[in-house]
């Protein structure tokens, strides 16, 4: 089991042809999009990158934490300072979890990654890897931190996520290397993200629609009911409820209501 | 001149994506001419020169005048999401009314698919009210709060 190592991972990067970094690697941190975002307010460049081997208070949406034990996983956050529309910011949480499931595709050697709309990665119906996108807004400039959690070499899960969560080795991947596995995380993100900055939004809509997890599940998200039918134009999650109508759905916690299939 | 906001809202949304800063039009009996703020528009003050603030849905209080004024500053949704006074649920709100802010201090939370978006403070005041309940939907323009600037 290799240590992160910040000249490694640059060295790596550079063989990819990714420009991101600088690259901060620490041993253990609370949440290295906290130290992202410190990074940030310092002026910090576009690209920036903090690593870390664990976290003691890795998040997610809201009040969940993310399982960070020590040199287990990969923790990432990416400094973006982005080019786009306020409005259009959402597009980054989006293209983050088609980079990230891109990457696991590449590791695993098969194309297996399904996203849970927006941008939990699924494998085996179970969950590999989170993406929190946290941005700041004002009236000069955005500054978004991309952070992601991919469980690498898990064995053992606490027993709540014991039967929905999965890493790479469960998943039987080989010869992991974390810091080859941190850099292709990190240019499979970038190339994704800079899709939004672009004119190929389309693309990132294609291939949210070839790995829609939820499609044709029983979905309830806030107090709307119904079976998740795709992704539209926007990149929202459409919803048919009982009565047959459509809903987009842009912001929320999406549930599963049934264990489908 | 009658204005249709439907086709005010188009032709705004149309200038912003071509981050088009002014635009003048004029015909025999009118002229229209909007002048956009600095690309990120976090507060109304900054907005379009031509506003349009919709009612708040879930409104906590309701001030009779939500137009930006010398002495207040409606600060606005940049997004359609959903609105957080808090981090977390069992954290405490970012602010309160009576609650005195500076520049670059976070007033709220919008989520768009699971992006949190710390909404900014762009002037320093005292929260007056708070437009919106925490965990409801807010449309793009949608007021949030109202700052008395200090």
């Amino acid at each position: 089991m290799s240590r992160l190592d910040a000249a490694r991972i640059a060295a790596e990067l550079e063989q990819l042809g990714c420009a991101l970094g600088p690259i901060t690697v620490l041993d253990s941190t609370a949440s290295t999009n906290d130290d992202a975002r410190a990074l940030a307010r310092s002026g910090c460049p576009h690209g920036a990158v903090v690593l870390a081997d664990t976290q003691t208070a890795g998040r997610g949406r809201g009040a969940h934490r993310w399982h960070s034990p020590p040199e287990a996983g990969l923790y990432v956050s990416i400094v973006w300072r982005p080019q786009l529309d306020p409005s259009r910011l959402a597009w980054l949480a989006l293209a983050g979890g088609v980079g990230v499931a891109r990457a696991v595709d590449q590791i695993l050697e098969q194309p297996r990654a399904r996203i849970k709309w927006p941008n939990d990665i699924y494998v085996d119906d179970r969950k590999l890897a989170g993406i929190l996108v946290e941005a700041q807004v004002n009236a000069r400039s955005a500054t978004a931190i991309l952070g992601v959690g991919l469980n690498v070499f898990t064995n053992e899960f606490p027993a709540e996520l014991d039967s929905v969560a999965t890493s790479l080795v469960r998943l039987g991947a080989r010869a992991l290397e974390r810091n080859r596995i941190a850099a292709r995380l990190l240019a499979s993100i970038d190339a994704a993200c800079r899709c939004v900055e672009g004119s190929l939004a389309q693309s990132l809509l294609d291939e949210l629609a070839a790995r829609d997890w939820l499609l044709g599940r029983s979905v309830s998200v806030g107090d709307l009911v119904g079976i998740a039918a795709g992704i539209d134009a926007e990149g929202r999650l459409r919803v048919r409820t009982p009565d047959g109508s459509f809903h987009a759905v842009n912001s929320g916690e999406v549930s599963l209501q049934v264990a489908s299939r | 001149m009658e204005i249709d906001l439907k086709k005010l809202k188009a032709l705004l949304r149309t200038l912003a994506e071509g981050d088009v800063a002014e635009f003048e039009w004029r015909d025999n009996d009118a002229t229209l001419r909007l002048v956009r703020g600095p690309r990120f528009v976090a507060s109304a003050v900054a907005g379009p020169a031509v506003a349009n603030h919709p009612q708040p849905t879930a409104s906590v209080a309701s001030p009779p005048e939500l137009e930006n004024s010398d002495a207040y500053v409606i600060v606005t949704s940049p997004f359609v999401g959903t609105f957080y006074r808090s981090p977390s649920p069992d954290a405490p709100s970012f602010v309160e009314p009576g609650s005195s802010v500076n520049v670059g201090q976070t007033l709220c939370i919008i989520e768009a698919m699971k992006l949190m978006n710390e909404i900014e403070a762009d002037c320093a005041g005292v929260v007056k009210d708070v437009l919106v309940e925490s965990g409801k939907p807010v449309e793009f323009g949608q007021p949030l709060f109202r700052l008395l600037r200090s």
